[in-house]
C-alpha cells in the first residue's frame, strides 16, 4: 500500500451506488483519494430524488444525514449535466483517473413485449415516476389520466409508489415536492381507479408490507382484491404479514370511498387494443404450477378479460442500458464483470469497475448499494496494492478544462447548490421541502453564476 | 471459543452493566450488554463503542518527551521510559516548586478520573494535598460546581439528594435530557426511559422545561415548556412564589429544619409569574398552574441539571429547586427527594474553605476548591504559574479561549499531561504520560456509588478485561509514582497498597464489604439496604445547628441576590430577535471521549451541526445544510446548518466534543475536527458565576451569517 500516493478515482453516478462508493473511498484511512462525481443530470442523487416518492421523504434523509458530506468534501468535485459517452468516453476516464466506477443505474425497464404495447397511454412505470419526480428528459411524458381507470401490470414496490400517487388526495401530494406539472395532471386527473395486475397469486406479490400497509393511509381509498383470495398454508412469516394487511385493507369500510385500488392477481396482460390510443387491456388469468426449483410459476388457462382502461403502466422491473466501449451482458442487463471489476473476454478491463444496479441488477434497497460498493472497493484496493492500476495521465487541474471544454454546461458544485437553494426557496414559499425546476434550460440558468 | 466476563461501563453515571467477550489471546473481541444483571440497564451506543476507542490505533502507548521547544506549533515526540518520565518530570517540578512557590504548580482535572474509583482520590486528594497548591482548576466549573457550592451553603457539604423517580407522581426536570445523557447527580439503570414512562402509566405528570423539545420528552413521557434559555431562575422564583401564595408550604417542616426561611420567602416574593411572563417566555397562567399541578400531587420532585448549571445562574436555580422540595413537604419522603444510601453517607465534614487571590479579587474557594477556569490565563499570569499537571482533561478545547489558553500554556516552564489519546492539548506538553483506559483496569462502580446517587444503590467490583497493552498505567499508578518520585506522601509508600485497592477496602469496609467479598458475590455485585428517606434530616444537614439554611447569607454577600436583579433587566432590554445558544447532548457523544472513534464520526456526525428553529432559518434565508458563520464578540466558528422544528424559535443548539484541528494525532478527529462551540462562550474577567465559578455556556447571544457554497 502507497498511501502517499494520491488515487484519483472518478464515480460515474450520485446516485445512492455512487455516492456510497465516494464515502467508502473517503473513509478509507489507508487511501488518499480525490474523487470527481460525473452524473448525467444537472442535479445529484440519482433515484433517491428521481426515484423516491414525493411522500416518502423520510426515505431521502440519507442525502443530508450522508450523502452531502461526501457531496461537499474537500476532496469530492461534482461534474453535473456530463454525460459519459457523450461528452466523455470510457477509453479517455480510464486514461485520466487511476480508477473508474460506473454506477450508473438501470436507465431502461422490462418490456411487457405484447401487441399494442407501442400504442399512445402505454407507459413505463420508470417514465412516470421520472415525470412526476422531475427528471428534464422526462417533463414531456405524455400521461393520459382523462379514462377513470388505469391498469399498473406488476406488483412491486414501485407500482405501489404509483398507484399511490395515482389515488392519493391532491391536497397531500401538494405538500410534498412532487412536480408542478405532474400536480397540475393530478388535480385535473379522471382517474377513479388503479388496477395492480399480478401474474402470479396473492402469496407471491413482490410488494412489502410496510408499502402495502401505506396504502391504508391514503384519504378516500378503497381496497379490492380480485382474482385470488386463497389462504394457502406454509406460507413464510413475511408472507402470512402481507396477506393479513391485505385482508384489513380489503376489509376496511368503503364509506365515501372517492376512488379504489383494485389488486388483481393472477392475471397477465395479453394485449393493448385501441384505435389512435389505448382503450382497453385484454388480461389472460392464470393458474399457479410448481416447477422444478419449488416455486409456483404462473400458466395461462385460456380464460380471458378485457379491461376498459386509458393508462397501462408496465412496473415489471428496470434494467440497466450498455455503456458504449464496456461490455455488456444482454441477457441480464448489466455490465460484465466478475466481483464488480469490469471484465471482457480477455479478462479484467483493469482500472473499471461497477457497483449497484449496472452490476447486480435491478434489486434491493438504497441501503443494499453500501454493502455492494465495499465488495466493489475490496477489488479496486486490491488492484492498487498489485500494482495493477495505471497512474492518472491527467492532473486534475486538466481534467477540469477537459471537462469544461467538452461541455460548456457542465454544472459544478456551486452551481448545483444554487440551484438547490433556488428550489427550496420556492417550496419554503408553499410550505413544500422543494419545488423542483424540470426544464434543463431553467436549471442551468439557475446553476450559473450571479 | 470465547470467554465472557462481566463488567460495567465507565463513561457516566448508571455504570451500566456489561459482558465482555474474551477471545483466546485474552484480548477484548466484542462488549455487550449483561441482560441477566439484577440491576437491570442496557448500555448505549456510547459503552458498545468503547471497544472501537480500546482498541483505537491512535491511542497512547508509551511515555513521550517532546523532542522539539514547546514554541514550535508542530510537536515531535520521543518514547521515553517510565523512569525517565517520571524522574525528570519530578525533578523540573520540584525545582519549580522550590523556586516559586507551591501555587506556581497548576492542575487541571478532567472528567475521566471521575468515573475511575482509585483515580478519583489520587487525582482529587492525593496530587493537590501532596503538592500543597491552591491552583486548581477542574471539568466541574464546566458542568456541575454550583451544585456543589449550593449544597454545602444549604446543608453544609455536598449531599447530592435524588428525586424518588420510582414513586414519584410528579417531576419538573429542568435543563435535563436523560433520554440522551442518562441523567446526572442520579444514579439510574439506563433503562430507555421507562422509568419516566412508569411516571406517566401510574396517572402521575412528568414536565420539562428546556428550550428544545428534547428527546426524552414523548407522549409516554410528558411535554416540553420550551423556556426562553437562562431564565430559568426567574421560571423557578415564580413557581415558588405561586406555591407560596397558594398556601402550599409546610411551615411545619420548614419551621422545624429550617432557619433563615423569612429570607427566602423575600427573595421569592420578588418575583409573581406576571413579572417574569415575558422574560421566560412562559405565560403567568402556565406558571399558577405548575404550582398547582405541584402541590396536587402526593409526592413531586423537581430536579435541575446541566443545562441551568451551564447558565448565568446555576447556584441560585439549583438553591430554588432545592428549597421548592424542601418547602413543598417533599423533601424526606417517598415520591420527593431523598438521601440514597452508597459510600458518601454520610457525608465526610466539609473541607475548610480557603481563599485565592486573583485578578478578580479573593475568592473564596468551597469544597474541592476549583478555581474560574475561564479566568485561567489571567490566573496563570498573576501568580506567575510555572508548571501544569492535566490530568485526562483537555482544557483547551472543553472550555472557552482556545487561543488565550494556548498562549498562557506556551509561558509554562514545563507541562506534563496524563491521558490516553494525544490531544489538542497533551500536543502542548513537555511529557505524556499513557494512561489506561476501563477494560485495562480493575474498578468498583465509581461515582454513583461513591457519591450515593443511586435509586438502587449498589456496588458492583470489575476485574481488568485485559491486560494494559504495551508501556499504559493506570492513573492512580501514575499519580502515586509521581508524588513518590517528588518525595511526597504517596499511595505506593504503603507496603500494603495493592495499587491503590487498600483504600477501596477502606471505603467498603464501613458496608462490611471487601474487594475480595464483592468478587465471590453474584454479579459481582452487593446491594445496599436503602435509608428511610425521612432519615435524610438526621444524615445531611450538618451545619452546628443542624439546620438547612434556607437563605445563605453567603448568596446575598457574594452579590448573587443582585446579579439575578441586573440579569433579570438586562433580559427585559434585550433585543427581541436575539438568537441565543445553548448546549445540547446527543446519543453519540459524551463530552470529547468518542471524538476519534470511526463509526460515531460519520456523515452528519462529523460536523457540529448549529441547530436551529424552520422560523429563524426562514428569517435568514438558511437551509438545512447550509454552511454558516456563528460568531459573537468572544469568536466564531465554521458550521453547518441543522433545520429542527424542536427549537424554540430566537434559540439555536450545538454539542460539545469537536473543533479537534490541533490534534493531528486523532486521525479521525482531526480530519474530522468539527466546530467548537467553546469558541463562542464568553472568557475572561467577571464572565463567571460568582460563588461557583461557573463557566457560562448556555444561553449565549450569538450572530449567524451565511458562508458561499463553493
Amino acid at each position: 500500500m502507497t498511501p502517499d500516493r494520491i488515487l484519483r478515482i472518478a464515480v460515474i453516478g450520485t446516485g445512492p451506488a455512487g455516492m456510497y462508493a465516494t464515502e467508502h473511498l473517503i473513509e478509507d484511512r489507508n487511501l488518499n483519494v480525490e474523487v470527481d462525481l460525473f452524473e448525467r443530470l444537472p442535479t445529484p442523487w440519482g433515484l433517491i430524488r428521481g426515484g423516491v416518492a414525493p411522500d416518502h421523504p423520510e426515505k431521502k434523509l440519507i442525502v443530508e444525514r450522508l450523502f452531502d458530506y461526501f457531496f461537499k468534501h474537500g476532496c469530492v468535485r461534482y461534474f453535473g449535466n456530463v454525460e459519459v459517452g457523450v461528452h466523455v468516453q470510457p477509453r479517455e476516464l480510464a486514461r485520466w483517473y487511476d480508477a473508474v466506477i460506473y454506477a450508473v443505474g438501470a436507465s431502461d425497464d422490462v418490456r411487457l413485449g405484447i401487441p399494442g404495447e407501442g400504442l399512445p397511454g402505454s407507459v413505463s412505470a420508470r417514465e412516470f415516476v421520472a415525470w412526476y419526480n422531475g427528471d428534464p428528459d422526462f417533463s414531456h411524458l405524455d400521461v393520459d389520466l382523462s379514462h377513470p381507470r388505469a391498469v399498473v401490470v406488476g406488483n412491486g414496490n414501485v407500482a405501489l409508489d404509483v398507484a399511490r400517487i395515482l389515488t392519493a388526495p391532491v391536497a397531500d401530494l401538494e405538500k410534498t415536492d412532487i412536480t408542478d406539472h405532474a400536480l397540475r395532471a393530478l388535480k385535473a386527473s379522471a382517474v377513479k381507479e388503479v388496477v395492480i395486475l399480478g401474474r402470479r397469486g396473492i402469496s407471491q406479490a413482490a410488494y412489502h408490507n410496510p408499502e402495502l400497509e401505506e396504502i391504508g393511509h391514503l384519504d378516500g381509498v378503497t381496497v379490492v382484491v380480485e382474482g385470488d383470495d386463497a389462504s394457502p398454508p406454509n406460507v413464510d412469516w413475511a408472507t402470512r404479514r402481507k396477506l393479513e394487511t391485505l385482508r384489513e385493507l380489503s376489509a376496511q369500510s368503503t364509506r365515501a370511498a372517492e376512488r379504489r385500488i383494485v389488486f388483481r392477481f393472477l392475471c397477465s396482460p395479453v394485449e393493448m387494443l385501441g384505435e389512435h390510443k389505448v382503450e382497453q387491456l385484454r388480461v389472460v388469468q392464470n393458474t399457479l404450477e410448481p416447477v422444478s426449483n419449488g416455486t409456483l410459476q404462473a400458466r395461462p388457462t385460456g380464460k380471458r378479460l378485457f379491461i376498459d382502461t386509458g393508462l397501462v403502466m408496465r412496473s415489471i422491473g428496470y434494467r440497466g442500458t450498455p455503456i458504449p466501449g464496456l461490455p455488456f451482458d444482454d441477457a441480464l442487463g448489466v455490465v460484465r464483470h466478475i466481483e464488480g471489476r469490469i471484465c471482457d473476454d480477455q479478462g479484467a478491463v483493469l482500472g473499471n469497475y461497477v457497483t449497484g444496479w449496472i452490476k447486480r441488477g435491478p434489486r434491493g434497497i438504497i441501503g443494499t448499494n453500501k454493502k455492494c460498493a465495499r465488495d466493489t472497493l475490496r477489488c479496486l484496493i486490491e488492484d492498487l496494492q498489485a500494482g495493477r492500476l495505471t497512474p492518472a495521465e491527467l492532473r486534475s487541474t486538466e481534467v477540469l478544462q477537459e471537462i469544461k471544454a467538452r461541455q460548456p454546461e457542465a454544472v459544478l458544485r456551486p452551481g448545483w447548490l444554487r440551484l438547490d437553494h433556488a428550489e427550496r426557496t420556492a417550496g419554503r414559499a408553499q410550505g413544500r421541502p422543494r419545488v423542483k425546476f424540470t426544464e434543463r434550460e431553467e436549471q442551468l440558468t439557475l446553476a450559473a453564476e450571479g | 471459543m470465547n470467554q465472557e466476563q462481566r463488567t460495567f461501563c465507565r463513561i457516566c453515571e448508571p455504570a451500566c452493566p456489561m459482558i465482555a467477550e474474551i477471545d483466546a489471546k485474552g484480548k477484548v473481541s466484542k462488549l455487550k450488554p449483561d441482560p441477566d444483571h439484577p440491576i437491570g440497564g442496557n448500555p448505549c451506543v456510547k459503552g458498545i463503542s468503547f471497544l472501537e476507542l480500546h482498541n483505537d490505533p491512535d491511542r497512547l502507548n508509551w511515555p513521550l518527551k517532546r523532542r522539539n521547544p514547546r514554541s514550535e506549533p508542530k510537536s515531535i515526540f520521543d518514547r521515553v521510559s517510565w523512569d525517565e518520565a517520571i524522574a525528570t518530570s519530578a525533578a523540573r517540578l520540584n525545582e519549580i516548586r522550590e523556586r516559586y512557590g507551591k501555587d506556581a504548580i497548576a492542575i487541571y482535572i478532567g472528567n475521566p478520573n471521575s468515573f475511575d474509583s482509585r483515580a478519583m482520590s489520587a487525582c482529587y486528594y492525593a496530587l493537590p494535598g501532596g503538592l500543597e497548591t491552591k491552583t486548581i482548576f477542574t471539568a466541574g466549573t464546566q458542568d456541575c460546581q454550583n451544585k456543589v457550592v449550593c449544597e454545602i451553603a444549604m446543608y453544609g457539604n455536598s449531599t447530592f439528594l435524588v428525586p424518588d423517580l420510582h414513586h414519584t407522581n410528579y417531576l419538573l426536570c429542568i435543563g435535563a435530557n436523560p433520554s440522551a445523557s442518562r441523567w446526572t447527580w442520579v444514579g439510574v439503570p439506563n433503562d430507555g426511559g421507562q422509568i419516566l414512562k412508569d411516571i406517566r402509566s401510574r396517572g402521575g405528570t412528568v414536565l420539562f422545561v428546556n428550550p428544545r423539545r428534547i428527546e426524552s420528552s414523548s407522549a409516554d413521557t410528558g411535554e416540553t415548556l420550551q423556556i426562553k434559555p437562562d431564565t430559568d431562575i426567574y421560571f423557578l422564583a415564580a413557581l415558588s412564589h405561586e406555591v407560596h401564595r397558594l398556601g402550599g408550604f409546610n411551615e411545619a417542616l420548614l419551621e422545624k429544619h429550617g432557619k433563615n426561611v423569612e429570607g427566602y420567602k423575600r427573595f421569592i416574593s420578588r418575583w409573581p409569574p406576571e413579572r417574569v411572563a415575558d422574560v421566560t417566555g412562559i405565560p403567568a397562567a402556565r406558571i399558577t398552574e405548575v404550582a398547582s399541578d405541584i402541590m396536587a400531587a402526593d409526592g413531586a420532585a423537581c430536579y435541575l441539571s446541566t443545562g441551568v448549571n451551564q447558565g448565568r445562574q446555576g447556584t441560585l436555580s439549583f438553591w430554588l429547586t432545592e428549597m421548592l422540595n424542601f418547602a413543598t413537604g417533599n423533601l424526606g419522603r417517598e415520591g420527593g427527594t431523598y438521601k440514597a444510601t452508597g459510600l458518601a453517607d454520610p457525608m465526610p465534614a466539609p473541607a475548610a474553605t480557603y481563599h485565592v487571590e486573583t485578578p478578580d479579587g479573593v475568592l473564596p474557594m468551597m469544597g474541592l476548591g476549583a478555581l474560574p477556569a475561564v479566568l485561567l490565563p489571567e490566573i496563570f499570569e498573576q501568580k506567575g504559574v510555572r508548571a501544569l499537571i492535566c490530568l485526562g482533561g483537555n482544557p483547551l478545547l472543553s472550555m472557552s479561549g482556545e487561543e488565550k489558553i494556548r498562549e498562557a500554556f506556551s509561558h509554562l516552564d514545563f507541562m506534563l499531561c496524563v491521558d490516553i489519546m494525544p490531544n489538542a492539548t497533551t500536543e502542548l506538553a513537555d511529557y505524556v504520560l499513557p494512561a489506561t483506559d476501563w477494560l485495562e483496569r480493575a474498578d468498583i462502580t465509581p461515582f454513583s456509588w461513591l457519591l450515593s446517587t443511586q435509586l438502587t444503590p449498589n456496588v458492583q467490583y470489575t476485574d481488568a478485561m485485559e491486560a494494559p497493552a504495551a508501556e499504559r498505567r493506570t492513573d492512580w499508578w501514575i499519580v502515586s509514582r509521581l508524588l513518590q518520585a517528588m518525595g511526597l506522601p504517596s499511595g505506593l509508600d504503603d507496603p500494603d497498597h495493592r495499587d491503590g485497592f487498600n483504600m477501596i477496602d477502606g471505603m467498603l469496609a464501613d458496608r462490611g464489604l471487601s474487594v475480595e467479598k464483592l468478587k465471590n458475590l453474584s454479579h459481582q455485585t452487593a446491594f445496599v439496604p436503602e435509608s428511610p428517606k425521612e432519615s435524610v434530616f438526621e444524615r445531611c444537614l450538618v451545619h452546628e445547628d443542624k439546620k438547612i439554611d434556607c437563605c445563605p447569607e453567603l448568596f446575598v454577600r457574594t452579590g448573587l441576590h443582585d446579579r439575578s436583579e441586573a440579569l433579570f433587566e438586562q433580559l427585559q432590554r434585550e433585543p427581541a430577535d436575539t438568537l441565543k445558544l445553548i448546549s445540547m447532548r446527543t446519543t453519540h457523544m459524551h463530552n470529547s471521549w468518542m471524538a476519534n472513534v470511526p463509526s460515531l464520526r460519520k456523515g452528519h456526525l462529523s460536523d457540529n451541526r448549529l441547530r436551529m428553529s424552520p422560523v429563524d432559518a426562514d428569517k435568514r434565508g438558511l437551509f438545512d445544510g447550509d454552511q454558516v458563520r456563528a460568531f459573537n464578540a468572544y469568536g466564531s466558528v465554521h458550521c453547518r446548518i441543522d433545520v429542527r422544528d424542536d427549537m424554540r424559535e430566537g434559540v439555536v443548539a450545538m454539542t460539545h466534543g469537536y473543533g479537534h484541528h490541533g490534534a493531528k494525532s486523532m486521525k479521525v478527529a482531526s480530519s474530522k475536527p468539527g466546530a467548537n462551540c467553546n469558541r463562542l462562550m464568553p472568557t475572561g474577567s467577571k464572565t463567571y458565576e460568582p460563588l461557583s465559578y461557573m463557566s457560562w455556556m448556555c444561553g449565549v447571544p450569538i450572530e449567524v451569517e451565511k458562508l458561499i457554497a463553493t
